[in-house]
């Protein structure tokens, strides 16, 4: 046997491997790359299906796209990638100048990549404009420049396990802080937790810091004054932080400082190991899965328990942007314009779950009898759900993240995480 | 009594020292093969089962529907199996064409401060990635080479020829030099010399390099992700899409995983040999 591998990897047989991979790769075109559309009007970065994805790309609206694009005499070509990657191809693209997009996806990116895109939103359609949430422009407006439309109403809502609630003898959904701690409390039993939640990731929306700006908006707190410096560092941020801490003692799922996604929360609360977690609206989908989830026909939902200032959440900026390199800035517009008419925003919600822009669609029957979390994220949305996203915030996000991080770790009291957390901002901000 | 334990020590001590490897190397074993394990088993289990806890690994619950669907829609995995493969491929063999005689050249010609050329190759390898991921995605557009294959070949040759000269130079400083003076004798010339004499005996190292190589160019993740699009992605990025921001389709991904991974695994049974020999050799000597 030893013999047969001498053999077989003698130097002949090495230097014959090497000459046919370079043949293989000769054969192959290592240099070229399909031809790159001549005929291509534009091209749109998104991330791939499941995540929020335009028709074509995920599966809905199909008819609807192929018969714009043969109405507007345009070939629309996607590149699709992991939603976890898209911000570093991005970020290579643009500050290398060789971007080719035309249309891109952003969440909380606007203010970070402001150079390479173009405030288009207000060319849209009046109409178009009328029918979405004013506050839907909030994260992707710049200097009070609109460049972006958010396509999906994605804010964090509460979803609990009925059949929990029922045992525990719980009749409604928590609606204040306090509710909220006693609930975690009465719901930690039986080797599960009252509360989960991903607290792994410090940065970015659906970082720790992000589910902290839900809490910090409830206690009446805000992130910067009116100057752009940080004034979280507040009893309302103290309070905010000393929540989450008090849910962690009183049953929150350990697991969840090393759940790094929020996905690895949800699949706590789907295998009905947990009981309340908050989340997007995407979540309902799944749990309705028989291949995803044990919990179904068990998922209540809610909007987010009151602070002493009120509910409150936080926006997922799903977005639609033109980029500063586009081919034909009206033609995107258009495109952007079809993405958002109603028919596709209803196939969108119809047939992968992620909730449609347009109030008119939110408040469609179909709609809300499929996905019965509509009406609690309309809802929602009529309270704050400020993501207060900036040029830095991954930097921003990342620090104000570690901090809480090592409170909710029990390493530091939450006015300590802070101000230590209000020091590192400002020098950010500072060195900017 | 201080003899016989005396006598009983002596006879215990080997016994000991033996069971205590065996012990070490059974962890050892464990260790690595462990993440292997959950892999495969990840792999055949429903989401459900994985979501469990503790997870529901027993024989009842296994399944073969994450293959189905992931050779169902293979078309991405099998373009970026494809991709690995030539790119891997390529890079492999440019740098074994380019790091053994190089290696041979920096171990035994009188190449003016040798050492200090070898250490610049692998001072190469210090840079992080991310440091040079601008400028080089800059070139590499400049010359209109995004999204292609060539590219990556050019990228992972950068980072896999220096390790494979280390890995070359260690093997060919460590043999005897009057095998090379015989040839010499008999008239053969330094190129000879290394065509008809060294490299034949060379088999286990360039094993190595030729292993070492391909698997680091199969498996890089972060230029492929910055340096290709649609059409020359690579395995890893197949892989990674099946990770979301919302949702994470673990027993696809681990099944995409075992099927990508076979390739590397069956090139390094085949010179497994070769490889720890290739390593001590090279290593030890470099």
């Amino acid at each position: 046997m030893r013999d047969d591998i001498t053999h077989l990897f003698s130097r002949r047989t090495l230097l014959q491997g090497a000459a046919g991979a370079a043949a293989i790769g000769g054969f192959s075109g290592l240099a070229s790359r399909p031809a790159r559309a001549a005929e291509t009007a534009l091209d749109v970065f998104a991330p791939l299906p499941p995540d929020p994805s335009p028709p074509g790309a995920a599966k809905f609206g199909e008819a609807a796209f192929a018969a714009w694009q043969q109405a507007h005499d345009a070939k629309v070509k996607y590149e699709l990638l992991a939603w976890p990657q898209l911000h570093d191809r991005m970020a290579t693209a643009f500050a290398s100048g060789t971007s080719e997009w035309d249309v891109v996806y952003m969440c909380a990116w606007v203010p970070e990549f402001i150079d390479f895109i173009v405030p288009y939103a207000d060319k849209l359609p009046p109409s178009t404009v009328a029918d979405m949430p004013v506050s839907s422009f909030k994260t992707v407006t710049w200097d009070g420049k609109r460049y972006g439309a958010v396509f999906t109403l994605s804010l964090l809502t509460l979803f609990y396990n009925t059949e929990h609630f029922e045992i525990a003898g719980l009749k409604e959904p928590p609606k204040t802080w306090d509710d909220l701690k006693r609930y975690t409390k009465e719901l930690t039993r039986d080797g599960r937790y009252g509360w989960v939640l991903d607290y792994a990731d410090s940065a970015g929306i659906g970082g720790t810091a992000s589910y902290w700006m839900c809490f910090l908006q409830q206690a009446g707190g805000t992130m910067y004054g009116p100057d752009g410096e940080p004034v979280f560092n507040s009893d309302a941020g103290v309070a905010a932080l000393q929540m989450m801490m008090d849910l962690m003692k009183l049953g929150t799922d350990p697991g969840s400082m090393s759940y790094a996604g929020i996905n690895d929360a949800t699949n706590v609360l789907l295998a009905g190991r947990a009981s309340m977690m908050m989340n997007w609206p995407y979540m309902w989908k799944p749990a309705q899965d028989p291949k995803q989830s044990k919990i179904i026909g068990k998922l209540g939902g809610a909007i987010l328990p009151a602070g002493p200032a009120g509910s409150a959440s936080i926006d997922g900026t799903d977005a639609w942007t033109v980029t500063a390199t586009c081919k034909d800035p009206a033609l995107a517009t258009k495109l952007i314009d079809f993405y958002l008419s109603p028919e596709v925003q209803k196939r969108q919600a119809l047939d992968t779950g992620w909730l449609p822009i347009r109030i008119s669609v939110l408040g469609d029957p179909e709609v809300q009898k499929a996905l019965p979390n509509a009406s609690i994220v309309l809802e929602q949305a009529k309270h704050p759900y400020n993501s207060f996203v900036t040029q830095n915030y991954n930097q921003i996000t990342q620090a104000i993240g570690t901090e809480i991080q090592k409170a909710l770790q029990g390493r530091q009291s939450a006015k300590q995480a802070m101000a230590n957390a209000s020091e590192q901002v400002t020098q950010i901000i500072k060195h900017s | 009594m201080s003899a016989l334990r005396g006598r009983l020590g002596a006879r215990l001590g080997p016994w000991l020292c033996d069971a205590g490897v065996i012990v070490a190397i059974g962890v050892f074993v464990v260790w690595s093969i462990a993440p292997l394990v959950w892999l495969v088993l990840s792999s055949i289990l429903p989401q459900l089962s994985l979501i469990a806890r503790p997870p529901q690994i027993s024989p009842v619950h296994w399944t073969l529907d994450n293959y189905v669907t992931v050779i169902g829609s293979a078309a991405a995995l099998g373009q970026g199996m494809l991709n690995s493969f030539i790119v891997a491929s390529f890079t492999t063999a440019v740098a074994l064409a380019l790091g053994a005689p190089a290696a041979y050249a920096l171990a035994r010609l009188s190449v003016p401060r040798s050492d200090a050329v070898v250490l610049l190759i692998l001072a190469t390898q210090m840079l992080p990635a991310i440091a040079i991921a601008i400028p080089l995605f800059i070139v590499i557009a400049r010359f209109g080479l995004i999204d292609t294959r060539l590219a990556l070949i050019i990228v992972y040759l950068s980072f896999n020829l220096p390790i494979v000269i280390w890995i070359l130079r260690g093997f060919f400083l460590g043999i005897p030099v009057g095998l090379e003076r015989a040839a010499a004798v008999d008239g053969a010339g330094v190129i000879r010399t290394f065509w008809m004499i060294v490299l034949p005996i060379s088999v286990p190292p360039l094993c190595a390099a030729v292993v070492f190589a391909f698997i680091e160019s199969w498996n890089e993740f972060f230029f492929a992700l910055i340096l290709t699009r649609q059409n020359a992605e690579t395995v890893p990025l197949v892989i990674a899409a099946f990770a979301g921001q919302y949702q994470t389709v673990f027993g696809q991904m681990m099944a995409a995983a075992v099927i990508s991974i076979a390739p590397v695994i069956l090139l390094a049974i085949l010179s497994r040999n070769h490889i720890v020999r290739g390593f001590a050799e090279g290593m030890l000597k470099g």
